[in-house]
């Protein structure tokens, strides 16, 4: 066969298993930010075909060839994708086993149709038109699948990882089959090889697939652990609240006591000044409806009255719709969490004038939007765990924050946080739904 | 030009709630045709037989002859998109998360303080894409859409298809020229061939937007975090 063909094939079969390689790594990275543009992608795969070829010219090893191709596809996966470094190594690895085998596969069956049975024997050099054919026909199949994948690109981390392993049985059994028939003649040594190799991958996706398995359970028991002490803290808070009143009305039967006899007595300056300092810590617990559901109406009171304290400015401006399927604790959850950060930032402004805290929360079409603003005197720092707090060393802000997402979760609903100007905002958006209720 | 009714059977009412009405259009600097009724009877026949349009009633609840909970429930289906401000003497109401028309109620006894925000609130959500025209010009024949009219844009083979409530428009151009034409942050691509109108998207429930015609699409998991996103920002900005 001639150079320039062998060269021209090279490059060919190189650049379709390259691009085919990169296009299918990314669709299992579950990248979706780069859009669907595969432009960088073929560049990378052109380029290497062209390298494999100045290689070739220097008569460098196949096996040297195939480790550079592997080792280019990495290093660009890598730094393209900024992914698991562990998983990008791993997809690589596992593309280069498959794509080897495929073409052993189709050295195979060419040999098979064409009835060379010793073509697991010939060099390269060697290789007849029905070969090349098989060679060209496995990496067309291989793009073709890599841009359909591409093409549809939704799938679950789990979906993938099912794929692979399903894809490490059908190896191993296309290989039993192979070692089983006796008209090409395989050596021992090669199976032998292949099978091992077909083990580890499905070894390997069992484990990873564990993994997820395991971080999710994490993930769900952290976030129990974490709810459980939220509510905690939001009851205490409002059972402390509660008491509070509950003495104040058996105080009340006293005062009503003391009055009674004052009055009687006609002593009306001395009553009247009983009851103006009766009416100082009355102020303290105001009952202004704000959404006509008990418990958040006096979470938002109690707040209020932590902000007056705070010398912090508030206006409360709430649209709450009755019968939705929002429960009370989740919107405890959202709003506790909110207006305590709120409340923190706030203290920490040196200018009085300007602490102030502003919640709205509306309905618009089916779906609930709740706004806090507040003043801050510096940015906070947002990371991928959330909020951190400005203390350092209270974990329970981050906490806090995890659990407003948590909540809104369950409404189809995010929270996205703004700092400007020194005013923090952050706005939750739920979706809800009416909910009849018999009555 | 948007327009307003206020319904009240007290003169002395309406002529109150139109001052109040009228400051509020005037530091929003907003032009408004203003109607007013004294019978809850003469603006159910003026929407139903005479096909008049509002974006915004001012009702009271307690009228002679039709009260304005019947109005309500009758003229919802002539104007989908109507906001009704109720005013009313008692202080126990609370919108029900069915009631898509209700935007507020008003107790009459605070009627100076809580009239202007409610009404504020309202235009505000009123003026939204409220004078813009999209116009699509097919084989010399010029269409007009309003954008506020728009629900949702598909896409149709090369082309585009503009569908609102008096029916589709095609448009001879793919669907990334018309978001680019129409150029407003309420167009969001929820999948690669589907744009729709926020103002119209009711809820987003298991990736699926859900629009107030009762059309419902699936999101792509490509967009759907940015969907949400979306419209958290939007409504966030506007509230």
């Amino acid at each position: 066969m001639s150079d320039i063909l062998l060269y021209g094939s090279l490059a060919l079969f190189t650049f379709m298993q390259v691009f085919a390689t990169l296009i299918a790594i990314k669709v299992f990275l579950l990248i979706q930010s780069n859009g669907k543009s595969i432009i960088p992608e073929l560049i990378a795969a052109l380029s290497l075909s062209v390298l494999t070829v100045l290689l070739q010219c220097f008569a460098v090893g196949d096996l040297a060839v195939l480790v550079v191709q592997s080792v280019c596809i990495a290093v660009f996966a890598l730094y393209y994708y900024l992914h698991d470094r562990q998983k990008v190594l791993l997809y690589v690895f596992f593309y280069t086993v498959v794509l080897t085998f495929l073409d052993f596969a189709a050295l195979i069956i060419s040999g098979f149709v064409s009835g060379d049975y010793m073509v697991l024997l010939m060099s390269k050099e060697e290789y007849g038109g029905i070969q090349i054919i098989f060679l060209f026909g496995v990496r067309f199949l291989f793009l073709l699948f890599a841009l359909a994948i591409h093409k549809k690109s939704d799938f679950s981390q789990k979906q993938i990882h099912k794929a692979f392993g399903y894809a490490g049985v059908l190896g191993l059994f296309s290989m039993i089959a192979l070692s089983q028939q006796k008209v090409i003649d395989i050596p021992a040594d090669t199976v032998f090889v292949w099978l091992i190799f077909f083990v580890i991958i499905i070894v390997v996706f069992i484990l990873l697939n564990m993994r997820t398995q395991i971080e999710l359970e994490k993930e769900i028991a952290y976030m129990r652990e974490m709810e459980k002490e939220l509510l905690e803290r939001e009851y205490a808070t409002l059972n402390n609240a509660y008491s509070i009143n509950a003495r104040m009305f058996h105080d009340f039967q006293n005062h009503a006591g003391v009055l009674r006899e004052l009055l009687n007595k006609a002593n009306y300056d001395e009553a009247v000044t009983y009851l103006n300092d009766l009416s100082e810590p009355l102020e303290t617990v105001s009952s202004t409806t704000w959404t006509g559901n008990e418990t958040i109406d006096y979470l938002i009171n109690s707040k209020l009255v932590a902000a007056d304290t705070g010398q912090i400015r508030t206006e409360i401006n709430v649209e709450f719709p009755r019968r939705t399927n929002i429960r009370a604790n989740d919107l405890c959850a959202i709003l506790g969490n909110l207006l305590d950060n709120a409340l923190e930032a706030c203290r920490e402004v040196s200018n009085k004038d300007d602490r102030f805290i502003e919640l709205t929360i509306r309905r618009i079409n089916n779906m609930l939007i709740i706004r806090l603003r507040n003043s801050a005197d510096r940015k906070p720092i947002i990371d991928e765990k959330g909020l951190q707090s400005t203390k350092t060393g209270s974990g329970v802000h981050g906490w806090g924050i995890k659990s407003v997402q948590t909540a809104a979760d369950r409404y189809d609903g995010i929270m996205k946080m703004d700092y400007s100007n020194h005013i923090f905002q952050a706005v939750v958006s739920l979706s809800f739904e009416g909910v009849e209720i018999k009555e | 030009m948007i327009r307003i009714a206020i319904c009240d059977d007290e003169l002395s009412s309406i002529k109150s709630n139109e001052v109040l009405l009228q400051r509020c259009l005037s530091e929003n600097k907003i032009l408004a045709e203003i109607n007013t009724y004294s019978r809850s009877d003469a603006l159910l026949y003026d929407v139903m037989e005479d096909k008049f349009y509002y974006d915004l009633i001012l009702l009271d609840i307690e009228m002679p002859n039709v009260s304005g909970m019947e109005l309500a429930e009758k003229i919802k289906p002539h104007l989908p998109n109507i906001k009704i401000i109720f005013i009313t003497s008692h202080i126990e109401y609370a919108i029900d998360a069915f009631e898509l028309s209700i935007f507020r109620y008003v107790p009459k006894t605070e009627c100076d303080a809580r009239l202007p925000v409610a009404l504020n609130d309202a235009l505000r959500l009123i003026q939204i894409e409220v004078d813009k025209i999209y116009t699509v010009s097919n084989n010399a024949r010029l269409e007009k859409v309003l954008y506020k009219d728009i629900l949702y844009i598909q896409r149709d083979g090369k082309n585009a298809a503009i569908s609102s409530p008096t029916g589709m428009i095609k448009v001879r151009k793919s669907l990334q020229q018309v978001y680019e034409e129409l150029n407003t942050q309420e167009f969001i691509y929820i999948d690669r061939g589907i744009i729709v109108n926020i103002i119209h998207v009711m809820k987003i429930k298991d990736s699926t937007a859900f629009l107030k015609s009762g059309d419902i699409f699936p999101i792509s998991r490509r967009h759907l975090q940015e969907v949400k996103e979306k419209i958290n920002t939007y409504w966030g900005e506007i509230l």
